[in-house]
């Protein structure tokens, strides 16, 4: 039965160029600070932690500065609240785009010195 | 431990010599060879479970000296958690793997004589690569030779670090052990098809493999799915399954042992899709070795929330993934084209079309998802590494859901090796009846197209499905596994969509003490209190219900840890998440001083408090920074012990951190001041009771994220009948062989 190929091959190719458009669309780059100041979509930066931040109630927003290894600063603003282990970060990964001067975070993972690296860097 | 270390390096000897013999055997045909490739076996195993009695009695009797008990568990650990402190870290998972492999060895030897050789040499093989991982990372290590700088030789340290406070949960004891119970399952299919591709047996090794097969694809669902109720009910971000690359790791295996499962179905029943199910059975053990690579190597460190363990591992687990890889690749090219089946040849609306449709629709998921979670490796190759957020799963799930619903709905009616187009008709009613369900669906608020769509076609699924479970129930007919679980999928599709798109989500400041209408409920904020494990409780009254989250500082993760409170009716769940809790403030809040000396008892507003030594944590610190804790007795004016404070005090390079800690009265907190050593005294600052709680400062507020989830129930009882239906499966394949009763 040829119909059955051609069914299955058009499935195929269909979910392939799905799959691709949907890739492109939610792949997020990480880049340095300097970049993404001048990109315009959505993207991935990392930097080490340079205050304690602070949570504007009124607004529910929460804002802190982040520097990256070229040492350019970031103003970043996350809509919610202090994430949980954010006093004890080394670094936080921030997802989201820059716009009107500040970084617009959608997402954040802040990272902690994790236990076991120290202890490996000890033996 | 020299005992331990010992049988880790015994197993590995007792391994290579069943390898060798088993071989030998495959080649000779000595019955003494294959009596002494059992015996090594079962001497293996041996080893294996008297190591892991011997973990568990080192965690359950706080064996300190060794780094494993130190780092995941504590004296004041209940003993559940004690138990799941086993799986805790990666080598008691690597233990575990040992575990069930014994296990599924005994099995291999008791039910498949045939097989067993080659079988058997490959389980082994497999088993001996992960105790050269568990040599290299041992349990039993003592603490002064993992980190010899800061743990003096040959003393015991008094207490363990804990277990991280989010795996000190129900779920966890039991989630970690069952997904590892499928992880490991998947070598006996490894092992299968490479016997089958050596022995150029590609007919009869299907039916052996299928309970296998049946097994990893119930083990390692069932794992996700109460990994998926852990996540709902612990971490308390409001969703179960966030497309995090630890959750899709598990979930890409378990995707290609679902194509399997239709694989064999069709090899079972018209001889086709050999080479299709050998492949299958390859893949679903390599991304298994490719789940553990990810999840225990460095590489996805940026890209998760989940935090991961040391990069030492990644040369072994590259290794491990690499050597079976290259294996599986070369036995597969070279034998596979011997390998031909029957062709599918027959009509488009046939089972076997239909099947073989659903396991490529499960495939491709199972390839798209791979792809996403691998993209930081992907991306890396050509450039900086990059991800792909979770909107890239949701935009794929959609034409997914939508085909694999028709399948599900449809390939019931149609007959094996026949065009049965004309049988459709037979569905009309279904149709009709989804169509009312879905206008139902539009009027409760349903109004997105594609959803309504997956709804509407979910429905049909289950009408159809529950029919055939029902008729056949009526007939005394009980195999109707496979309609269950289909009749599971598509309750789950309904219930992800109503309980994770149509849900409402609020912030909300709740005063303490004051009742507020949030979301159509009546909530209270009744106050923050300490619990005798440490996770402080959070007082919320719902509805008029007494109800609790949880919202406490946890020294093991140096942050704050939140859990839900869930208040679950029939329709929907109402699920409070705390954020924060803010006091009132205080621009100067007072404290007290006072001066307390080592074993000396010093009275204190109504309490008494005694000094009685210092607690060092300094393996989870840099060189040079201090962690030190001072243990300090509270008792009543009647000398009754009320609760024993550890205030703390971190020194890192020039910058000090206070832990406080907090006085019974729940409020006044310890800070640690000043030690002095020689004169063995303490300076406390303690402050002071908060007396003006209707001050103009304002009251204490909970800010919790509110929100309804419509219909989640649906989901649960969706996975219940998913895992039902594997299980009934596997027990009628059980029923029907006449050998091996219990």
């Amino acid at each position: 039965m040829r119909i059955k190929y051609i069914i299955g091959g058009l499935i195929i190719v269909s979910f392939t160029i799905w799959a691709a458009i949907s890739f492109k669309t939610s792949l997020t780059p990480y880049v340095s600070i300097a970049k993404a100041k001048t990109s315009n979509g959505v993207v991935q930066v990392k930097g080490e932690r340079i205050d304690d931040g602070n949570f504007d109630m009124a607004r529910n927003v929460f804002t802190f500065h982040i520097k990256d290894e070229n040492g350019d600063q970031v103003e970043v603003i996350y809509d919610g609240p202090k994430p949980g282990n954010f006093d004890q970060a080394s670094y936080v990964v921030c997802v989201g785009r820059y716009q009107g001067g500040v970084f617009h975070a959608k997402e954040l993972l802040v990272k902690c010195p994790s236990k076991y690296q120290q202890q490996e860097k000890n033996i | 431990m020299i005992i331990g270390i010992s049988a880790t390096a015994l197993t590995l000897v007792a391994l290579f010599i069943s390898i060798a013999a088993y071989f030998l055997y495959d080649r000779r045909n000595d019955p003494e060879l294959l009596l002494l490739a059992r015996i090594s076996f079962y001497t293996a195993s041996g080893l294996v479970f008297s190591m892991a009695v011997l973990l568990m009695w080192g965690l359950l009797t706080h064996q300190f000296q060794w780094a494993y008990v130190l780092n995941y568990s504590s004296k004041k650990l209940p003993l559940f958690y004690l138990i799941s402190a086993f799986w805790a870290g990666q080598e008691g998972t690597f233990l575990l793997w040992l575990v069930f492999g014994s296990i599924y060895g005994f099995f291999i030897i008791r039910n498949r004589k045939d097989q067993e050789p080659l079988a058997m040499a490959f389980m082994g093989l497999v088993q001996a690569f992960v105790v050269i991982i568990l040599i290299k990372k041992n349990p039993f290590e003592y603490i002064w030779n993992v980190n010899p700088a800061l743990f003096p030789k040959g003393v015991i340290p008094l207490d363990g670090s804990g277990l991280n406070p989010l795996l000190q949960d129900p779920w966890m004891v039991i989630h970690p052990p069952i997904l590892f119970a499928g992880y490991s399952s998947t070598m006996i299919l490894f092992a299968f098809a490479m016997t089958a591709l050596i022995k150029r047996n590609y007919d009869n090794w299907i039916k052996a493999v299928y309970p296998y097969a049946l097994f990893s694809a119930l083990m390692l669902g069932a794992g996700i799915i109460l990994g998926a109720y852990w996540s709902y009910t612990t971490l308390g971000w409001g969703g179960y399954w966030g497309w995090d690359p630890v959750e899709n790791s598990s979930l890409i295996p378990w995707l290609t042992s679902l194509a399997l499962m239709h694989g064999i179905i069709i090899q079972k029943k018209q001889g086709g899709l050999k080479k299709t199910n050998i492949f299958l059975t390859l893949l679903t053990f390599i991304l298994v070795l490719y789940a553990s690579f990810l999840t225990r190597s460095g590489v996805l460190t940026d890209f998760s929330v989940h935090s991961f363990g040391s990069s030492e591992l990644n040369f072994y687990l590259i290794g491990f993934m690499g050597l079976f890889f290259t294996v599986s690749a070369v036995a597969f090219l070279f034998r596979i084209k011997e390998a031909k089946g029957e062709k599918i040849q027959t009509a488009l609306f046939s089972r076997e079309s239909f099947i073989l449709f659903g396991l490529l629709i499960v495939l491709a998921l199972a390839i798209l998802t791979f792809v996403g979670t691998s993209s930081p490796i992907i991306t890396g190759i050509f450039g900086t590494a990059s991800n792909v957020s979770s909107e890239y799963y949701n935009l794929l799930i959609r034409p997914v859901a939508i085909l694999m619903a028709i399948l599900i709905a449809l390939a019931p009616v149609f007959r094996w090796k026949r065009d049965s187009l004309g049988r459709l008709n037979k569905l009309i009613i279904h149709a009709v009846v989804s169509l009312v369900a879905g206008v139902l669906f539009f009027f409760l608020g349903m109004k997105d197209a594609i959803y309504l769509g997956i709804s509407i076609l979910a429905v049909f699924a289950i009408l159809v499905n529950g029919q055939i479970i029902y008729l056949m129930l009526k007939h005394k007919k009980y195999n109707f596994g496979g309609y269950l679980t289909h009749v599971g999928i598509g309750l789950m599709m309904i219930g992800i969509i109503t309980s994770s798109v149509y849900d409402q989500s609020v912030k909300a400041f709740l005063p303490l003490g004051e009742q507020k209408e949030v979301l159509g409920y009546q909530m209270i904020y009744g106050g923050k209190f300490p619990a005798p494990d440490g996770k402080d409780k959070v007082a919320l009254r719902i509805n008029g219900k007494k109800m609790f989250a949880k919202f406490f500082w946890s020294d093991y993760s140096r942050a704050f840890m939140v859990a839900p409170a869930v208040k679950n009716s029939l329709l929907r769940d109402f699920y409070v998440s705390p954020i924060q809790i803010k006091r009132p403030n205080n621009n100067q809040p007072l404290s007290d001083e006072i001066v307390v000396r080592k074993n000396k008892k010093t009275a204190f507003r109504n309490l008494v408090l005694e000094f009685t030594g210092y607690e060092f944590n300094n393996h989870q610190m840099e060189a040079g920074d201090v962690h030190v804790a001072a243990v300090i007795k509270i008792l009543d004016q009647n000398g009754k012990l009320l609760k024993t404070i550890k205030p703390a005090l971190t020194v890192k390079g020039n910058k000090r951190v206070a832990n406080p800690a907090v006085l019974p009265d729940g409020q006044s907190k310890v800070f640690l001041k000043m030690m002095n050593v020689e004169k063995g005294s303490l300076t406390l600052a303690v402050t002071k009771k908060n007396t003006a709680k209707n001050s103009s400062a304002g009251k204490e507020l909970l800010i919790a994220e509110l929100s309804i989830k419509p219909l989640i129930n649906v989901l649960w009882l969706g996975t219940i009948l998913l895992v039902a239906g594997f299980l009934l499966t596997l027990f009628q394949i059980r029923k029907k062989k006449p050998v091996s009763a219990s």
